[in-house]
């Protein structure tokens, strides 16, 4: 039986559309309120003191163009995850069209587990960037774990595009 | 690949037009044109039996085995 004509898997593949949707609304707003404390933290105003002190009073003492640099950095990384449930939700689109198996699917794929990948790394790299005099290797083991199962799923799409293709070319 | 489909002269022997025995075996027009032009990757036993049936021949006179000049050096030098 096809998985995506069951009666659970289109209900299942519907609600993950919406959230996919949701994570890209609330993904939208934090990105953009990043940029405005980025921009925001570069000046020198009330607000940018004001901002200061709030962040001062969370325990973290930096300078205000190092916070800067954090709040661009996380606004990229943030974009990055955009891009990536944005491609997510193109694969699901296809799964509820019925034909999950086409060759875009494996080039979006490995397209999302690049940019994951590279999105972790710069993560990496804004929060040693961001904390002067000590060098920390912040690996988190569910981001790679979801980078390597993605990297894998991509394979199995290849796979699964060419048995559709022998299928069809079956006569 | 080195099969190839004799389904042209088959037909033109029978006087059957390509639609025709489309109807008769039972597949769409479509199908029957990727496999008369070569382009199918398998055949089920089950067309295959319908296609003679309606044809009143042998497999072996749709089907054929021409391997190209290179894959026969390959089996010369192996010998």
């Amino acid at each position: 039986m096809n998985a995506v004509n069951d009666n659970i898997g289109t209900p299942v593949a519907r609600g993950l559309n919406v959230l996919i949707l949701m994570a890209m609304v609330f993904i939208a707003i934090s990105v953009t309120l990043l940029l405005c404390f980025g921009v925001i933290l570069m000046t020198e105003n009330s607000i940018s003191q004001d901002l200061m002190e709030k962040l001062a009073a969370s325990g973290k003492n930096m300078a205000a163009k190092m916070y800067s640099v954090s709040f661009f950095g996380g606004a990229i990384i943030g974009a990055m995850w955009f891009f990536v449930l944005n491609i997510l939700r193109k694969v699901v689109k296809t799964l509820l069209g019925g034909d999950p198996f086409v060759p875009e699917n494996i080039s979006r794929l490995r397209l999302m587990w690049i940019v994951i990948a590279l999105a972790e790394i710069l993560r990496i790299i804004i929060v040693n960037l961001s904390t002067v005099g000590e060098v920390t290797l912040d690996l988190r083991p569910g981001t790679w774990f979801v980078v390597f199962v993605i990297a894998a799923l991509a394979e199995v799409f290849r796979h699964g595009a060419e048995l559709r293709r022998d299928a069809e070319l079956t006569i | 690949m080195a099969i190839r489909v004799n389904l042209d002269r088959v037909l033109l022997e029978r006087r059957m037009s390509l639609t025709e025995l489309a109807q008769r075996v039972g597949i769409t027009l479509a199908n029957l044109s990727i496999l008369k032009t070569g382009k199918a990757r398998a055949v089920r036993f089950s067309t295959l039996d319908a296609l003679c049936r309606e044809l009143d021949c042998q497999p072996a006179d749709i089907l054929v085995y021409e391997p190209d000049e290179g894959e026969n050096g390959v089996k010369d030098a192996a010998e």
